[in-house]
């Protein structure tokens, strides 16, 4: 078992810095996902450990010792490429004792090893074949079996489920992290897809043009987002973001979004460090938002006699979807549907946009002040454009940025609510 | 049912139609004359012969006979064997080179592949200057180890080293541009792999490298016999197939007996086996070894 040891590591090519200081402590037997868009330094970041690349600066310790020097061979690890790299003229099972013969290893111990991971991965069918006559799926396999023989402590991965259908990509996932969990080895896996960082991760670093966003356990990252950038890249959909200015004092603490006659104020609350009349980012997830059928305490201030109206409509609208609720296909995972749940809650009638029923879950669209915000509900709600209905939130649920630095304003208090209204389908 | 015919004709027409240009220029130059050619093979068509005239297998013994024919095919393997895998060799060896160079990356691959640009006439005639006796080029460098007065081209013995080191030097960059496309082809993730393996370099170019090349290597090595029995022009400049035809090859003989002796019935012979030989070649190259190449 070995710990991996990231120490202010950068990389730099041609005067420009790909890779910034990055630092991170993985522990022996961990799963530690790499994440991030497109061009972020993540697979860069890999490849220094891997030794594929140089690294500019900074320190690389393998089980404490400085490897920054030592060529891939030397350090104990095995690697999963994207295209998963088996030589395609080369059968299975040569392809799986490449490395094994390379290193002189005993026949007997081989042909063991071969067994073992064969076996393991449900190829021994296939040993015989070139990786040409595979399909995805067993190619997959193969490479995880190259890396399963070489008995190496630490596992590199770079994509390597981003060549798989979407359903393929789903069984591969739990299967390499039951795979990494038997083996007990140490995995950095690199992916660009955050839903396999969430769910295959002991803990996951998220990056951004080469810089470190946050490292921390996936649920932890997700409900107390580091930033802005880190807020909107993990959740599918994204969390919803609108710009805002922090109002109010003593009790009556909160933030208005929007202008004009579409001004709102949401009453959050008492928020330490936040001073009246700052700027801020308001954020919550789009699960957070909920149907609610009450109106108790919706705060748009300059109400016009037709939004009046409308609103009346709107109540009845409400009414009629919490009736549908009940019949929806999973109605016990909503859990604002009843009036009882909506003490505390801030209510808003807003006009629906855009509708996605995706079967067990349905994404409600619409505007407001100024923005596009999404709702993600439970079931199936047979909602239509245009149609009026009133969502609710809890003000735990809201996470305030600072619209400069992006850096999360309200990191430490949201944690306890955010569990209590976790979702399976958060995610 | 007619008017399905009809349809059908129509396609077809279309079809010849696009076909004709081309056709008429193939069957023309090529499927004509390569008929005619083994035609004539078995008919005397010589200057004593005004109207040529059908004499079996004439053409064929009398070459059996010929102690020339045997000279020159003899030489024709020598030189095969000295160009085809030096240079094929030497074209690998370069590519590598040039897809590794990580410095005038563009000067290495144009140097190696400026041999194959310069017009033949003007290689021969390059390389003449150099192998002259004398003040030939060699002959200045020569003359610093002592051997000074050696004749490259006038010699029975070193006029064959000489066109096969002429014909090395032009060759090997031609074979290079495929070691090079072939090279590229092969995924840098193959040698990341073999790298974290910690294979070494020999082990990788043994084990990845050459056996995934080979389909190169397979058209490669065709174009290079081909080529080795295709050298007139160098011949026509440097060496007219001297000294006493030890540096005649098969193609020169051919165009040496049908334009020098005029015997186009002979000509016509020596063709037919050079393609007969150059067919088996190819067959023996294509279902050998083609069975242990990898394509993707």
């Amino acid at each position: 078992m070995a710990e991996v040891e990231l120490r202010r590591i950068c990389k730099t090519f041609d005067r420009q810095t790909v890779v910034h200081e990055v630092s991170a402590l993985i522990e022996p037997g961990e799963f530690f996902v790499l994440v991030g868009p497109s061009g972020c330094g993540k697979s860069t970041t890999l490849r220094m450990i891997a030794g594929l690349e140089d690294i500019s600066s900074g320190e690389l310790l393998i089980g404490g010792k400085q490897m920054n020097h030592v060529p891939p061979s030397g350090r104990s690890i095995s690697m999963v490429f994207q295209n998963y790299a088996l030589y395609p003229h080369l059968t299975v099972k040569e392809n799986i004792l490449f490395g094994l013969k390379v290193r002189k290893v005993d026949k007997q111990e081989q042909a063991k090893r071969l067994a073992h991971a064969a076996e393991m991965l449900g190829i021994s069918q296939l040993l015989q074949r070139k990786p040409r006559e595979l399909s995805g799926g067993q190619r997959q396999r193969v490479a995880l079996g190259r890396a399963i023989v070489s008995q190496h402590p630490i596992c590199l991965m770079d994509e390597p489920l981003s060549n798989l259908d979407a359903k393929l990509r789903g069984h591969m996932r739990t299967e390499i992290r039951q795979l990494q969990q038997e083996l007990g080895i140490t995995m950095i896996y690199v992916t660009h897809d955050q839903v396999e960082a969430m769910t295959m991760g002991d803990r996951m670093m998220v990056l951004r043009d080469g810089q470190v966003q946050q490292i921390g356990r996936p649920l932890d990252v997700y409900n107390q987002p580091a930033n802005l950038f880190v807020a909107e890249f993990t959740g599918s959909p994204p969390m919803n973001t609108v710009n805002g200015t922090w109002a109010g004092d003593g009790s009556c603490q909160g933030v208005v979004i929007g202008t004009g006659n579409e001004k709102a104020f949401l009453p959050i609350g008492y928020r330490e460090g936040i001073r009246e009349g700052a700027p801020v980012v308001l954020g919550i997830r789009p699960e957070a938002l909920q149907p609610f059928a009450a109106e108790p305490t919706v705060g748009i201030p300059d109400h016009t006699a037709s939004e009046r109206a409308g609103q009346g409509k709107a109540e009845r609208a409400v009414q009629g979807i919490s009736q549908l609720a009940s019949l929806a296909a999973n109605p016990v995972a909503s859990p604002a549907a009843g009036s009882d749940a909506s003490a505390g809650a801030i209510t808003l009638p807003v006009r629906v946009e855009a509708v996605e029923i995706l079967g067990s879950e349905t994404i409600v669209e619409f505007a407001l002040a100024g923005a596009r915000w999404k709702a993600k509900w439970n079931g199936q709600w047979p909602c239509r454009r245009g149609e009026m209905v009133r969502v609710g939130f809890y003000p735990g649920q809201i996470c305030l940025f600072d619209p400069q630095s992006g850096k999360n304003l309200t990191a430490s208090e949201s944690k306890t609510i955010h569990q209590n209204v976790l979702q399976i389908n958060a995610i | 049912m007619g008017l399905e015919h009809r349809a059908k004709w129509r396609i077809n027409i279309y079809a010849w139609l696009l076909l004709l240009p081309s056709l008429i220029f193939l069957v023309l130059f090529t499927f004509y004359p390569v008929l005619q050619t083994v035609i004539l093979s078995f008919y005397q068509a010589d200057l004593g012969s005004p109207e040529p005239f059908f004499n079996g297998g004439d053409n064929y013994r009398i070459m059996l006979e010929d102690d020339v024919f045997w000279k020159v095919l003899t030489n024709n393997l020598w030189f095969a064997l000295g160009t085809v895998p030096t240079s094929i060799a030497l074209g690998l060896a370069m590519a590598l080179f040039a897809n590794k160079a990580l410095r005038g990356k563009g000067f290495v691959r144009t140097a190696y592949f400026y041999p194959t640009v310069v017009p033949m006439i003007a290689v021969a005639n390059i390389w003449l200057f150099i192998y002259t006796p004398e003040y030939g080029a060699l002959s200045h460098v020569m003359e610093w180890f002592g051997h000074g007065g050696m004749n490259w081209l006038g010699d029975r013995t070193n006029v064959m080293f000489a066109m096969i080191f002429m014909v090395i030097w032009k060759e090997a960059g031609y074979f290079m541009i495929f070691y090079l496309a072939g090279l590229q082809n092969i995924s840098k993730e193959l040698y990341e792999s073999a790298s974290m393996d910690g294979a070494k370099p020999w082990t990788v170019f043994r084990r990845v490298t050459f056996p995934l090349l080979m389909p190169t290597t397979m058209f490669v090595l065709i174009i290079a016999f081909t080529n080795s029995f295709k050298l007139v022009d160098h011949l026509v400049i440097m060496t007219k197939g001297g000294p006493d035809n030890a540096s005649n090859l098969l193609l020169y003989y051919i165009y040496e007996t049908a334009f020098s002796f005029w015997d186009q019935g002979m000509a016509s012979a020596l063709t037919v086996v050079m393609v007969v030989i150059l067919l088996l070649v190819a067959a023996i190259q294509f279902f050998g070894l083609d069975k242990k190449i990898h394509y993707n």
